[in-house]
């Protein structure tokens, strides 16, 4: 392939600091300039038998980003287990191409690199469970045929 | 009859009535507790000090009428995981030898604020994994009805000390079966709570879904008032339900007439020790005599539990036990690098049976067999749950045996992991479900062994579990027999 | 599935245990009659059960935004195995 057959995706991964008074998952403060090991508690020390408990305006945060991205906010969280059933993978991936005829036209037109949109597509649907790799073999094969 | 002899709720009008002392108490009891402990090996660390601390702090309290509960004064035993602020806390591991945490779980916060006295930290199978207490690091605790015999585990420690009057009480803590197994191996009573009844706050953790806090005791009566004071919503544990706390003591005394009890034939296989089961079947004629109906009805999914159970326990401890890394706690190996230093350190800090664990669970987890098992696990965890939903719609509470025999010899079951886990084998799917089981004594074998009846309940139902077994308790005699500390 | 000695070897490596050759061979064995008996499960038809995570059906247990207190430094550090400057210390990470 030639130099201009290549289309450039950039994605861009931004880590922000959320402007919570204290911690994730406990009380401590989250201000900067203090000495070492002066803003710990047992949850943060990560002792035996300490137990995390969520800080309720940090997901407050979380949900007002997601909207103000045009993202799907995701009802219920369960956590990071990752689909890898083929055939939920090949329903989801059919669903997602019947959905965007034009992608599709423009994918098998040489704009391969709309593949990424299509694989975001279904992890979208999939709640961000779909296993990436699984998905993108999916699609490759199904349009590449 | 010994001071130390007591129940709880025999010796508390003793102190109250100002009889005697919680210091005069205290000393007794730790003078037993020495005089039979090179015999028992119930204790990691005994805290002597504190105990007459604390002792002394009681009787100001009762002395003053002030803030007095039905614990204040009482020396009670504390399993070794557990933390105990500025008291060794060691899950009976070399990982943790030495390890002084700098605050207490909650349910020793609440003992605390009840006036009960701390005589020591008891021994325990290394990081709550085992049933028989031999995987402890530090030492083998001996089963008081026979010292050749094992106490059962993990909380075996927990039931000697109890068996054996060394403390009128104790708090055990059950992820498969560690308080009701040992309970029934050394013919005391021991209750799992519902999931969520008792705040998991400073319960060093195996299995976070699994875990409970429960009371081991001489007798029901006392068990319900250590729930009363351990139970109820906690808000430092997310896990920890908002459900209001009866008064057990006066819920137990309710009347079993027209209780439905139901009895799952999955439980009473043909090739079940004979002992046993004429035992069980006896209790449960009794409650019959008593004015419960007995119902038969089936758990179709408990042969799976122990499947399940071996899949979904090591995969969260494989996740609970990788913060002991050597770093900010614990046994510390040096390394060249800091990957070899957390290699080093784990391996010489953790025990066969945790490592076996550690590694089938870092092995369900990873991503190839993630479905196979760790999903499948949690599915057949569904079923498990729904068996229980539906049987508890035709009945009130569920009997069965608590395990398939009485006590086994040092050594036993040691060879092969799978002959250990199987002793689990009734325990199991009550913590699968969540739901709340206690075990009491029903009868002695042949070879003067204790064998224990499983009471199993509804959801935040230990009400009924307490009221069923204080009823068949009060009819019988097993909770005034007492081991005799011998070999054989 | 068959467990190797191989894939012992590797879990050992993710989980941070160092493990001798003879532990290899011992755990090898001893897992794979575990995973024998777990294999059990495969029996029973689960194609149309959601998977239950946790026994209670509890949601959204957060707590406020508020500073609690933490501890002190020395507390923090009291069981550090090295400790140096108010750090852990630690071998090289790089």
């Amino acid at each position: 392939m030639a130099f201009e057959d290549y289309e450039p995706i950039i994605g861009l991964e931004v880590h922000c600091e959320l402007k919570t008074a204290t911690k994730l998952f406990c009380g401590c403060p989250t201000t900067f300039g203090n000495e070492a090991n002066t803003q710990v508690c047992p949850v943060c020390l990560g002792l035996p038998g300490t137990l995390p408990v969520m800080n309720g305006k940090a997901v407050e945060f979380a949900v007002k980003i997601g909207h103000a991205l045009n993202c799907t906010i995701a009802s219920y969280s369960k956590g990071m287990a990752q689909v890898s059933d083929p055939k939920a993978i090949e329903d989801a991936v059919d669903k997602v191409l019947a959905e965007n005829p034009a992608v599709v036209a423009d994918y098998k037109g040489g704009k391969q690199g709309v593949i990424g949109f299509l694989v975001g597509k279904v992890m979208q649907a999939s709640q961000g469970k779909a296993n990436p790799k699984m998905v993108n073999e999916m699609i490759k094969k199904k349009l590449d045929s | 009859m010994e001071l130390y002899q007591k129940t709880i709720h025999d010796i508390a009008a003793h102190l109250k009535a100002k009889k005697l002392s919680s210091v005069e108490l205290t000393k007794a009891t730790l003078a037993h507790l020495k005089a039979v402990e090179p015999k028992v090996q119930s204790f990691i660390t005994v805290t002597e000090e504190t105990a007459l601390a604390q002792a002394a702090e009681a009787d100001k309290k009762i002395a003053s009428g002030t803030n007095v509960t039905p614990l204040t004064g009482i020396p009670l035993g504390i399993k070794d995981l557990l933390c105990t602020k500025g008291v060794q806390t060691t899950c009976a591991s070399k990982m943790l030898e030495g390890f002084k945490p700098p605050y207490n779980a909650t349910v020793v916060e609440r003992l605390n604020a009840a006036g009960a006295v701390m005589v020591g930290k008891t021994n325990m199978d290394e990081f709550a994994m085992g049933s028989s207490t031999e995987t402890s690091y530090y030492k083998k605790t001996k089963n008081p009805w026979n010292l050749s015999c094992v106490p059962g585990g993990s909380s075996g420690g927990s039931a000697s000390c109890v068996s054996a009057d060394q403390a009128f009480g104790s708090l055990g803590s059950d992820t498969g079966g560690s308080i009701r197994q040992p309970a029934s191996l050394c013919g005391i009573v021991g209750l799992k709570p519902t999931y969520g009844r008792v705040s998991r706050y400073g319960l060093i953790a195996f299995a976070s879904s699994l875990d409970q806090i429960g009371p081991m005791t001489k007798d029901v009566e006392d068990c319900a008032l250590m729930m009363n004071v351990i139970s109820g919503h906690d808000e430092k544990d997310s896990t920890s339900a908002d459900v209001a706390v009866p008064d057990y003591a006066v819920e137990m005394k309710k009347s079993i007439k027209g209780l439905k009890i139901g009895i799952p034939k999955e439980f009473f296989p043909k090739e079940l020790n004979p002992e046993v089961s004429e035992a069980v079947k006896k209790a449960i004629e009794q409650l019959k005599s008593l004015g419960a109906e007995v119902h038969e009805i089936s758990l179709p999914h408990s042969p799976y539990s122990l499947a399940a159970y071996y899949v979904l326990a090591p995969s969260e401890a494989s996740s609970n036990l990788a913060r002991y890394d050597g770093v900010r706690y614990g046994l510390r190996v040096s390394g060249e690098n800091i990957v070899e230093m957390y290699s080093k350190t784990r391996a010489a800090g953790f025990g066969p049976e945790v490592k076996r664990r550690i590694m089938l669970g870092t092995y369900a987890l990873y991503s190839g067999y993630y479905d196979a098992y760790y999903l499948k696990a949690l599915k057949v965890r569904r079923l498990i749950k729904q068996d229980y939903d539906k049987a508890f719609e035709k009945v009130d509470v569920i009997v069965t045996p608590t395990v398939p025999n009485p006590a086994f010899k040092f050594g036993e079951k040691t060879d092969n992991p799978l002959t250990m886990y199987l002793e689990d084998i009734f325990t199991i799917s009550i913590n699968i479900a969540g739901v709340p089981a206690l075990s009491l004594p029903c009868g002695i074998s042949k070879t003067d062994l204790p064998i224990g009846l499983q009471i199993i309940g509804k959801p935040f139902d230990e009400a009924a579990l307490l009221k069923t077994a204080y009823a068949y308790e009060q009819s019988t005699d097993w909770h005034k027999r007492k081991p005799s500390l011998k070999e054989s | 599935m068959a467990l190797s000695e191989k894939d012992v070897q590797y879990v050992a490596k993710l989980a941070r245990l160092e493990v001798t050759e003879q532990e290899v061979a011992k755990y090898t064995q001893q897992l794979g009659n575990i995973l024998g008996y777990i294999e059990e499960m495969g029996k029973l038809d689960t194609a149309n059960v959601e998977p239950l995570t946790h026994p209670l059906d509890m949601k959204n247990v957060f707590r406020e935004d508020a500073v609690k207190p933490s501890l002190t430094q020395a507390e923090v550090l009291s069981n550090g195995p090295e400790v140096q400057s108010g750090h852990f210390k630690v071998p090289k990470i790089m």
